[in-house]
């Protein structure tokens, strides 16, 4: 079995949500909701020598994360109607809306802040836009992003092409509990996961909370 | 990041049900122990009434489903996920209980079939509690996937359920004060042992963050509940054993015992309301 995922290329992201956009506009979702979220990382601080000379740690970076379509998906393992399904031959993680009783199960357990329950009280996330990927297209957001900064395909390949990736930067928790398919190239601010240095900057932007 | 009162339907299933099991059970070995055929069949009658309990709890969880209509797509994964099990063993019991109580109705209802489909239905009551009290195992939900959830999940359930059965059985005439002073004191014990438990999972949660939220920052108002689970414990217990005074008019006893039980369930109901509050995974 191939396992699709994407690469995230964190020394290019510029933060433009282009990739957000685009997801929202082909899935034509509601305001409330993003299959694709760009967190906003930031921290540190300035220090005053007294002597008329400040230095500083601050930093800033961002994280455009979707489904990471886990080799481990928490959500699938919680889901008590088996509505949560990986695909035999992509690795691709989705939702059957016939199987889904909107429990919330996947929202609860999914580290990633992935799954959501829309309007109707149905289970809803990125499904890698499964429909192109069979047509041999990239997922959308990959295609919308202006500096390059997504790539999709076998995780394995991906990894192999870009070395030094990581499969998880702070904010994002530890890649060890759901063995996320990711590939992140972190930039050099990029912090660890676990970090308690910065805090995401949008916090109401990626949790769902209306504008 | 919900609010305890989006979860507000699950709060109240997991107050009521769990107490509801224990009261039904509390019910049954009276009427296991219970010589007198008159009496047991006064037991019978209201076995209804914990099986309600249940039965309001188990309503309550389900208006929490998005789509009630492919609620039956949840029996595919028994054994596999938790919240699975959980249904299971609800429908078992609530089948097994609302069965019993119906087959108690017949004319010939003889003590050989009576006792083992108690004894089963106390069984499939006991396997609801602890499925329930392990439907929170959730590996990515670090502050409920601790043993504090099941251990507070059984405290909660024995400390509002033996004064209800207390109470069920104060309504069929049936308060023999040896075994009420027991079911009191069970309560007692699981006052006790609860508070300590909810104070050390409070405790535990100074260590427990993620990068956006310390655990402690959802529920500021835990110390309080806590408190107030304590002290609302205290009073319930006061009422249900006062109430075992037998020369009380049946009114007093009853009001006494109901009171008991009200102020009981809303203490437990607090603490549930805060666990709820406490949803928060490794990530965002």
């Amino acid at each position: 079995m191939a396992q699709y995922g994407f690469y995230f290329d964190s020394t290019r992201c510029t933060g433009c949500k282009t990739c957000e956009m685009a997801c929202k506009d082909y899935k034509d979702l509601p305001a409330t909701i993003a299959f694709r979220k760009v967190y906003d990382y930031e921290g540190g601080s300035w220090t005053d020598a007294g002597d008329g000379i400040y230095t500083t740690d601050t930093f800033a970076y961002h994280v455009s994360l979707a489904c990471n379509h886990c080799a481990m998906p928490a959500c699938m393992a919680k889901c008590p109607s088996g509505a949560i399904e990986k695909d035999g031959k992509t690795g691709l993680v989705h939702i059957d809306q016939e199987k889904c009783t909107g429990v919330g199960a996947c929202v609860t357990s999914c580290p990633y802040n992935v799954p959501v329950l829309d309007d109707a009280k149905k289970a809803q996330k990125c499904d890698g836009c499964a429909d192109r990927v069979a047509e041999g297209l990239n997922p959308i957001c990959v295609d919308a992003c202006p500096v390059r900064a997504l790539e999709w395909g076998d995780i394995e390949e991906l990894r192999a092409a870009h070395t030094g990736t990581v499969a998880g930067i702070a904010p994002m928790p530890s890649p060890d509990e759901t063995t996320p398919s990711i590939a992140i190239n972190p930039c050099p601010a990029a912090k660890e996961p676990g970090d308690t240095t910065g805090a995401i900057a949008n916090e109401k932007e990626v949790t769902n909370v209306p504008a | 990041m919900t609010s305890g009162f989006d979860e507000f339907s699950l709060a109240l299933f997991t107050t009521l049900a769990p107490a509801g099991t224990i009261a039904f059970i509390a019910l049954a070995l009276a009427r296991l122990l219970e010589r007198d055929h008159e009496a047991a069949v006064r037991i019978d009658r209201l076995a209804a009434l914990p099986f309600s309990v249940v039965l309001v709890g188990f309503i309550a969880s389900a208006t929490h489903l998005g789509t009630p209509a492919n609620a039956l797509h949840v029996f595919s994964g028994v054994g596999r996920s938790p919240l699975s099990n959980e249904v299971l063993a609800a429908v078992a019991f609530l089948f097994l209980a609302g069965s019993y109580w119906m087959a108690a109705f017949k004319q010939h209802f003889p003590d050989s079939v009576a006792k083992p489909w108690l004894v089963l239905a106390c069984a499939a009551g006991a396997a609801l509690v602890a499925c329930t009290s392990l439907a929170y195992a959730v590996d990515t939900v670090p502050t409920w996937n601790t043993w504090y959830t099941p251990a507070n999940l059984w405290f909660s359930a024995l400390l509002a359920g033996p004064v209800i059965g207390l109470l069920f059985l104060h309504l069929a005439r049936s308060g023999r004060l040896r075994y009420g002073a027991v079911l009191v004191a069970v309560s007692i014990v699981a006052l006790a042992a609860g508070t300590v438990v909810l104070t050390l999972h409070q405790q535990s949660l100074a260590g427990v963050a993620n990068n956006e939220l310390a655990a402690s920052a959802l529920v500021p108002g835990y110390g309080t509940a806590i408190a107030f689970h304590a002290l609302a414990g205290i009073a319930g217990c006061v009422c249900a054993a006062l109430s075992l005074r037998s020369r009380r008019s049946r009114q007093a006893t009853l009001a006494l015992c109901g009171a008991g039980t009200l102020l009981l369930l809303t203490a437990v109901l607090v603490t549930r309301v805060e666990f709820y509050q406490l949803h928060l995974t490794v990530g965002f």
